[in-house]
């Protein structure tokens, strides 16, 4: 027993560094091309790497009013679900609880998450900005997810009478969602996919869905008073989070590996997989964040809102209605 | 000021910067709003406009300390987490300026808070400004290695 929690904790260490490093690579990719897009030089890539550092190192101030073990909780809380998340979700290589878990265990995952920065925010820091984000967070959190779930279950239900296990992501591998059935279906799967990109829009709190912790409005919302270390935390969590989205989205849509193609396996093949993963990671965090980010301005909350539920939503359910037809008729 | 944790060696790399206005005519603001665009960029030297004194490196603050906002800027000061370095940008926060001799203010700056670096001109070039945050930098690089 003490030898198995012991894998554990190694295994949680090994997700932590890859997905971390991953995150923040990202995130500094990001940053340079937002500023390259929009006429600047950009911080250097490794800049996401230099403030997690420095937050590292600063004073870690707790509020007077606040409920302290609550607070520095929250931070903790939120990273330790999105390294679970990503111990379900391959990153290039099947995962590693790849016989556990499943879809619905992922979306509850990152639900928890946003709701560990709403713990942290509005019960504990007795701020008003805070309890202002939060509010908008917990908004946001029930617009997306209902997009998000139309397609998660959607897709389950379509891919059910091929494999044995419709809600586990390695049944996504083995079926190609785009060229199953005919045209219908190809249309249908491709706009499910569009809405899914829109989702981790929404999901990240990227450009137009800043809401939460608008910066002009209400001085950073969420995170106001969060400094030192447990901010870094934070800042840690959401770019793994990144990482994790988008590797969900590569898994239900594009998991087909590179190394059975090419034909090279063993541990080659496992690294080659791997880059063709950060490339497809890559291709989707630029659509779906850095773009939208440069191009589009913050939206008010009800814009948001009416966005999720009435045109996405309604979206994503036509996509689900071609597929249907075609395996129905 | 507490003693500077070895983990600070790359603060100089991304200060963050929290904004205060203490009554400024705001053509301050305008100038230090002119530094982060595509034609100055401070981001490429890792700098942020944060939104929050608690995420805050380094505090720009513009303006005599009119009446009103003597507490506030205590507040925020004292919200900063250490190591923190003040800019008083602008003539009017450096030396009351065009305001001196006026009833309502309490500047300038530095009999309120603590003050690093003086940022002079009526209102600053955007380039003085950032000269004065590469010379708070350099400060925060010489606590961080002991110098000072
Ligand atoms: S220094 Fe000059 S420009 Fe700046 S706030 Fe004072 S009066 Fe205005």
């Amino acid at each position: 027993m003490l030898f198995e929690v012991k894998i554990c904790l190694y295994l949680l260490g090994i997700s932590l560094f890859y997905t971390g490093f991953l995150g923040f690579l990202f995130s500094g990719i990001d940053r340079k091309l937002v500023a390259r897009m929009q006429g600047r030089v950009g911080p250097p890539i490794r800049q996401p790497f230099l403030d997690f550092i420095k937050l590292c190192g600063k004073e870690d101030i707790i509020p007077h009013d606040a409920t302290a073990w609550l607070f520095k909780f929250a931070p903790v809380l939120a990273l330790a679900s999105v390294i679970t998340v990503m111990l379900y979700i391959p990153v290039g290589f099947s995962p590693i609880f790849a016989y556990f878990g499943d879809l619905i265990l992922i979306l509850y995952l990152l639900t928890l998450t946003s709701l560990a920065i709403v713990i942290g925010a509005s019960s504990s820091s007795s701020s008003l900005f805070a309890a202002l984000g939060a509010q908008r967070e917990l908004v946001m959190l029930i617009s997306c997810k209902v997009p998000l779930a139309i397609i998660i279950f959607g897709l389950a239900w379509r891919i059910n009478p091929l494999v044995d296990v419709p809600f586990s992501l390695l049944s996504f591998s083995q079926v190609n969602l785009w060229i199953m059935a005919g045209p219908l279906t190809f249309i249908g799967v491709a706009m499910l996919f569009f809405t899914f990109l829109c989702c981790i829009t929404g999901e990240l709190s990227a450009g137009p869905f800043d809401i939460a912790k608008a910066k002009t409005e209400i001085a950073g919302g969420t995170l106001v008073e969060y400094s030192g270390r447990s901010l870094a935390t934070f800042k840690l969590a959401e770019a793994i989070k990144m990482i994790a989205i988008s590797s969900l989205a590569v898994a239900l849509f594009f998991p087909m590996p590179l190394s059975n193609i090419v034909g090279i396996d063993g541990l080659l093949g496992i690294l080659l997989d791997c880059l063709f993963h950060i490339l497809k990671i890559f291709l989707i965090i630029f659509v779906s964040i850095s773009v939208v980010r440069t191009v589009m301005a913050r939206l008010k909350i009800t814009q948001a809102v009416r966005f999720y539920w009435f045109v996405l939503t309604p979206f994503a359910l036509t996509g689900l209605i071609f597929i249907m037809i075609e395996y129905l008729v | 000021m507490a003693p500077i944790p070895k983990l600070l060696k790359y603060l100089g790399r991304s200060p963050w910067i929290y904004h205060i206005n203490t009554g400024s005519c705001n053509s301050c603001d305008i100038e230090i709003v002119a530094v982060l665009t595509p034609r100055y960029d401070a981001e490429r030297f890792g700098v942020v406009l944060v939104e929050s004194p608690r995420h805050a490196d380094i505090l720009l603050v513009t303006g005599p300390v009119c009446h009103q906002n003597l507490d506030r800027v205590k507040r925020v000061y004292e919200q900063t987490p250490d190591p923190k370095m003040v800019i008083a940008v602008g003539a009017c926060s450096s030396t009351n300026g065009v305001f001196d001799g006026s009833y309502c203010i309490d500047g300038p700056l530095d009999d309120v808070i603590p003050v690093d670096v003086y940022v002079i001109g009526c209102p600053p070039r955007p380039e003085n400004i950032l000269f004065g945050v590469v010379k708070a930098i350099q400060k925060l690089n010489a606590l961080a290695e002991g110098e000072i």
